[in-house]
């Protein structure tokens, strides 16, 4: 009995697995085999282009969006345009390693990507090259020249921007608190170098306090609220993120604190919360790290395929938004996640973010 | 089967034979039919990927063979690419390695102290995971550094397509499966994962294996790190992260039991080929990645199935449906 059992389960054993590695194989292989294109076009042939395009994550609102211009500069362009590969990195070097590769092997006629780490990125950028096949950084820099286009805003001065708007406001002199990002990206150390720049020139400025809050508004919340308990004298707030921003004003708000100027960013839940709190005396700036980077980077990709001049390094100065234009950019009747100074149309807008 | 391996280790072998074939037969279909799959680019980079986590899971397996889990690898993993990419002594990389060898033996062994004495090993390797962690920052606080040239010409050498770290990677997880199935060490460590109290009073060195294995652990976890900076060709504090569960996903994928004493380090091969051939193939069908972590998700779930209903031990609602080879009448989790 006990062994007629076991040999049934044996059968049964084999036939799945044999049925799982038919099925998962098939599955993979018959729709790679469709996409695969391999007519590599060198640069200064005409289209249509095959274009890969690594989404670096899809963790914040800010980063979706980037993803989304991009799908709709591919759409404004699609006649030059005759698929596009995306893969997606989830935030994890390793697996942007792979996915570039993954589009090398597949052949595609230019890479898109946001280097999740300026050096380890390195050697994929020169695989690509050496493979005939032009990358393009968006929004993020690689310690190696080459690459062929770098479409992005300095992040330095990101940083400086802000401190410097406040080192302004306060005339050069107070306590402040300094909210930083992710410890270990170099996104975080950039804007915070920048800013540490700017403060040095400013002897009577002092960061009283600061941590990382990894971009994050419940996060900030609970840092500045410990900071308001330590150091309860606070003249102005520096932080590297709008949602962090936002994080800083409720923890004002539950400590009964008055509001002092804080850095910014270009999130439209802090927009309306800023056009709110103006009256009160807030003030605040609009550092932007525009998500329209990503139409940029399609349109020089193209050029350079097309063998049309474009500029190699097009590292932008961040724009800012301030008290006298923030009417222009908010949008009262959207949600907090939207990221104000896009290029997206109306419509797709409204299917993207309306409520 | 040659008479050369013990019974033991021949029983141990036979559950991972599916998996074995799962991953052949992927590999030779996905082979036929995909064209960018047969590039030397997309070999290289599927090879180069397998090297690190072979090691890594090597050493988790070890451990998990004890009855125990390693959470902290993955930091090690970190640690040992700042390590390698730091600027050490004449520049040659010798100091480089050495001091990523030290630095694995040395936390693997913290681990074992601290499981021999008594801790929980998820406790453990959690507070060491965090400790390692804080450090791995503390020397570089975001990705880069130099890596000495002579060290990365020898972390990327290649034959053809197939690179040399992944030739060791896997030389290393062979010697680590004779290691444990055909010594004494290893055979301890078994009786040690079927039952940490019975070892103990057959008077086996218990402590002194568990020591070992997560020292081993430790050791395989900050090798995997210096193979890993021949992709990255610079340190990152953070890069490890992923390796921590993407180990113990090799290790049970190969037929390791999660409860220990049982399985091969053998299965880890065909394991983590498993594991790599998902993301490489869903990645050149252009599949997005959430599909990958799902995709994994199932098959560790069906392999586990598969692998308890090859142990026989079927079970519904407590009730024992067949006794089967592995069964145990008292299978509790050692101590």
């Amino acid at each position: 009995m006990t062994s007629t059992f076991h040999r049934t389960f044996r059968r049964l054993l084999l036939a799945l697995t044999a049925l799982a590695a038919v099925a998962v194989v098939a599955g993979c292989g018959g729709s790679s085999v469709s996409s695969s294109k391999s007519d590599a076009a060198p640069e200064g042939k005409s289209g249509p282009f095959t274009i890969g395009y690594d989404v670096y994550w899809l963790g914040n609102s800010w980063s979706v969006q980037l993803y989304q211009e991009f799908k709709a500069s591919a759409e404004r362009n699609k006649g030059d345009i005759s698929k596009v590969v995306y893969t997606q990195s989830d935030n994890q070097v390793q697996k942007q390693i792979s996915n570039v590769q993954s589009m090398i092997s597949r052949k595609v006629d230019a890479i898109i990507m946001t280097p999740i780490s300026p050096s380890a990125t390195v050697p994929v950028i020169k695989q690509a090259k050496a493979a005939g096949i032009p990358v393009i950084l968006l929004s993020a820099e690689a310690d190696t020249d080459e690459y062929t286009s770098l479409v992005t805003v300095d992040q330095k001065k990101f940083g400086a921007a802000g401190a410097q708007w406040l080192a302004d406001k306060l005339g050069g002199k107070g306590n402040i608190y300094a909210l930083n990002g992710i410890a270990g990206v170099s996104t975080d150390s950039l804007r915070f170098d920048g800013a540490k720049e700017v403060f040095k020139k400013y002897p009577g400025i002092k960061i009283v306090a600061d941590a990382h809050a990894s971009w994050d508004e419940a996060q900030a919340k609970r840092a500045v609220s410990n900071m308001l308990s330590s150091h309860p004298e606070v003249d102005g707030v520096w932080s590297q993120g709008g949602a962090m921003t936002l994080g800083a004003i409720q923890a004002f708000q539950a400590a009964r604190k008055d509001l002092v100027p804080m850095v910014g960013e270009n999130n439209n839940g802090l927009m309306k919360e800023w056009v709110e709190l103006k009256d009160q005396g807030f003030d605040s700036v609009g550092v932007t790290n525009p998500t329209w980077l990503a139409d940029d980077a399609l349109k020089t990709t193209i050029k350079a395929l097309k063998g049309e001049p474009f500029e190699k390094d097009n590292v932008l100065t961040p724009p800012t938004i301030t008290n006298d234009d923030l009417q222009e950019f908010v949008r009262t009747d959207l949600p907090d996640s939207f990221w104000v100074n896009t290029r997206l149309s109306d419509a797709q807008v409204d299917a993207l973010f309306s409520k | 089967m040659s008479a050369v391996l013990g019974a033991t280790t021949r029983a141990n072998l036979k559950p991972t034979i599916p998996i074995w074939i799962v991953t052949i037969l992927a590999v030779v279909v996905a082979f036929a039919v995909s064209t960018p799959f047969r590039t030397g680019t997309n070999a290289s980079s599927l090879l180069l990927g397998m090297a690190p986590l072979l090691l890594v899971a090597a050493g988790q397996g070890i451990v998990i063979l004890t009855g125990g889990i390693d959470l902290s690898v993955g930091s090690v993993v970190s640690l040992a690419t700042v390590i390698t990419a730091s600027s050490l002594g004449d520049g040659s990389g010798t100091l480089n390695v050495a001091l990523v060898v030290v630095a694995g033996v040395v936390i693997g062994t913290a681990n074992g102290v601290g499981v021999a004495a008594g801790i929980n090993p998820l406790v453990m390797t959690l507070a060491t995971m965090g400790i390692v962690k804080g450090g791995a920052l503390l020397i570089m606080d975001s990705p880069g550094g130099t890596v000495p040239a002579s060290l990365l010409e020898g972390l990327t050498w290649s034959f053809g397509s197939v690179p040399l770290t992944f030739l060791i990677s896997l030389g290393v997880v062979v010697v680590a499966w004779l290691l444990t199935s055909e010594t004494r060490f290893g055979h301890t460590l078994y009786a040690v994962g079927h039952s940490g109290i019975g070892a103990r009073r057959a008077a086996l060195r218990t402590n002194r294996t568990l020591i070992v294995a997560y020292a081993l652990s430790g050791l395989l976890a900050s090798l995997g790190g210096l193979v890993l900076v021949g992709r990255v060709f610079s340190g990152d504090p953070l890069i490890g992260d992923a390796f921590s569960l993407d180990s113990i996903t090799a290790v049970l994928l190969g037929g390791i039991a999660v409860v220990g004493g049982r399985g091969a380090l053998l299965g880890i091969i065909p394991g983590v080929l498993l594991l790599a051939l998902v993301d490489n193939l869903l990645n050149l069908a252009g599949v997005f990645s959430y599909y990958q972590y799902i995709t994994k998700g199932m098959i560790l779930i069906v392999a586990l199935a598969l692998y308890n209903a090859a142990g026989g031990e079927l079970k519904i609602g407590g009730v024992r449906l067949l006794p089967g080879r592995g069964s145990k009448p008292d299978a509790g989790a050692p101590a």
